[in-house]
């Protein structure tokens, strides 16, 4: 599993390339906690290739959402697809996540105010803090 | 074949680090570290049995190691001896102030740091083998004690297989005050100790919501609000979440009225029209959204149906290939055994997840429940 991010118009976007299953996660969690461990952050999760989901991927994005929200900031998650919406839908969590069909949609729900705001904040923690390629 | 206890050794002196390596990796799997920092990091993805290390070091000495461990959940307790130059007495008083096991001055004989080690070893595994037979005992039921339950009418049977000494899958089963009996099923995900210590904060919870508001008669839908308050109101359980189904067998009754938080679908067997039906989760698992809803539904269940209820051990068991169990192998599976009683039906179920997954060790706990009426 590859994570790679870019920023669009102060949304951190993080895509992730290739299964989400319990070894993926073990070799990514840093990342993934070093994603989440900035205060504020409003991202997208970008799922468009993503092919295979188990509980394992299902508890990282949990994570990353849970501790986002409780340092005040967002995520929103694009482009779910075959298995793993099938699996969004049996953990319930079409009805407890953001979820966009496409990330345009997704960027498109942050206010233009906010997307401002966060700009230059993300991209020092971001840069500095994370070894994402 | 049994596992084999693993050490972590933190080093810096490579030749030091090549003989104990040497001397210890014939009993045991041995992980290293080369300082306190690098000890860290590693301790973020393995739970060693022991670990081993020197004081003076480069970056973060032995000292700073002990104390960062004690001050964290899931380490503080872990075994750890020092094997060090250092040997006054002021020096070992400050590492047992620490609460180390053991303290061994280099050189070190290899007979005696053998024996150390299994010491060590030994009193760790019975403290642990207590406190996990403790928390099967207090929080978790691993089977029926090979009987059918018998719950208003309705005949249930259960089997977890625990991936490790201690479940992350649960059941419990109770009676209500108006003599409904509920029936609980539950994954808590994570994985190491944290996610077993979690276990007993979690049964905490749900002793409080469940024992007291459903006992006397609450609603299913009103108790799984009231434990999803609590959990997301807890920032200590922000990387651990949970499944939950729960059943509800009223008296007098062939409806079986379920709520579910994110758990898998429970496979009803219809004998009249010989299909599974899968019977969706109709709420998010538990933690993540503090204003969820879950939604009752109501199951008529006719004299031969069987409902079954797994946790996700069963359609994530890979076998040699990689390839997963899944879902319509459990369905072809259950058509297959559908006319067999809860209890082979379950032996059955479990039985032909364990002929696929072959050689494959277990990554998760496996729990299969079948109930029928009678």
């Amino acid at each position: 599993m590859d994570i790679s991010r870019k920023i669009s118009d102060g949304i951190s976007i993080i895509m992730i390339k290739g299964n989400m299953s319990a070894d993926a996660i073990e070799h990514t969690r840093k990342e993934i906690e070093a994603i989440a461990a900035v205060d504020g952050i409003e991202l997208v999760l970008d799922l468009k290739e993503v092919e295979f989901i188990d509980s394992a991927g299902i508890g990282a994005i949990v994570y990353m959402v849970k501790r986002c929200r409780r340092s005040g900031g967002s995520v929103k998650i694009a482009n779910v697809q075959g298995q793993v919406r099938d699996v969004f839908r049996m953990a319930g969590l079409d009805k407890a996540l953001e979820i966009y069909p496409s990330m345009d949609s997704a960027l498109e729900s942050y206010p233009e105010h906010k997307r401002d705001m966060v700009t230059g904040h993300m991209d020092g923690h971001i840069e500095k803090g994370l070894p994402l390629s | 074949m049994m596992k084999r206890e693993n050490i972590l050794i933190v080093e810096d002196d490579p030749h030091f680090m090549k003989l104990l390596e040497y001397n210890l990796g014939k009993h045991y799997q041995v992980t290293k570290a080369v300082n306190g920092v690098q000890a860290l990091e590693l301790l973020e993805k393995i739970v060693p049995d022991l670990i081993i290390s020197d004081i003076m070091m480069p970056e973060m000495d032995g000292y700073t190691l002990k104390e960062t461990l004690r001050t964290k959940t899931g380490t503080d307790a872990m075994p750890f001896m020092f094997i060090t130059a250092m040997g006054t007495s002021n020096d070992r008083q400050k590492g047992f102030a620490l609460g180390i096991d053991d303290y061994l001055v280099k050189p070190v004989e290899r007979e005696t740091l053998l024996t150390r080690v299994r010491q060590i070893l030994d009193r760790a595994k019975i403290y642990k083998q207590s406190f996990f037979e403790d928390l099967k005992t207090d929080y978790v039921r691993q089977d029926c004690g090979g009987k059918i339950l018998t719950c208003n009418g309705f005949n249930l049977y259960f089997r977890i297989l625990p991936a490790d000494v201690a479940s992350g899958d649960y059941v419990e089963v109770f009676t209500c005050m108006d003599g409904a009996s509920i029936v609980l099923m539950g994954d808590i995900a994570g994985k190491g100790l944290k996610a077993k210590y979690f276990s007993s904060t979690y049964w905490a919870y749900m002793k409080t919501v469940f024992h007291v508001y459903l006992k006397n008669g609450g609603s299913l839908a009103d108790g799984l609000i009231q434990l999803n308050e609590l959990l997301c109101d807890d920032p200590s359980l922000e990387d651990i979440f949970t499944t939950l189904i729960c059943l509800k067998l009223g008296k007098d009754s062939s409806q079986i009225v379920s709520v579910s938080a994110g758990h898998l679908p429970v496979l009803w067997w219809s004998a009249s029209e010989k299909t599974v039906n899968l019977l969706e989760a109709r709420g998010p698992l538990l933690g993540l959204d503090e204003e969820a809803v879950f939604p009752e539904t109501e199951t008529p269940i006719g004299p031969d149906d069987r409902l079954i209820i797994t946790s996700d051990g069963v359609i994530e068991a890979t076998n040699m290939d990689g390839t997963l169990y899944g879902m319509e192998r459990l369905q072809e599976s259950v058509i297959r055994n559908s006319s067999l009683a809860p209890e082979a039906l379950t032996q059955a179920l479990l039985d032909d997840v364990s002929k696929f997954r072959c050689l494959t060790p277990a990554g998760d706990d496996v729990t299969v429940m079948v109930i029928s009426r009678f």
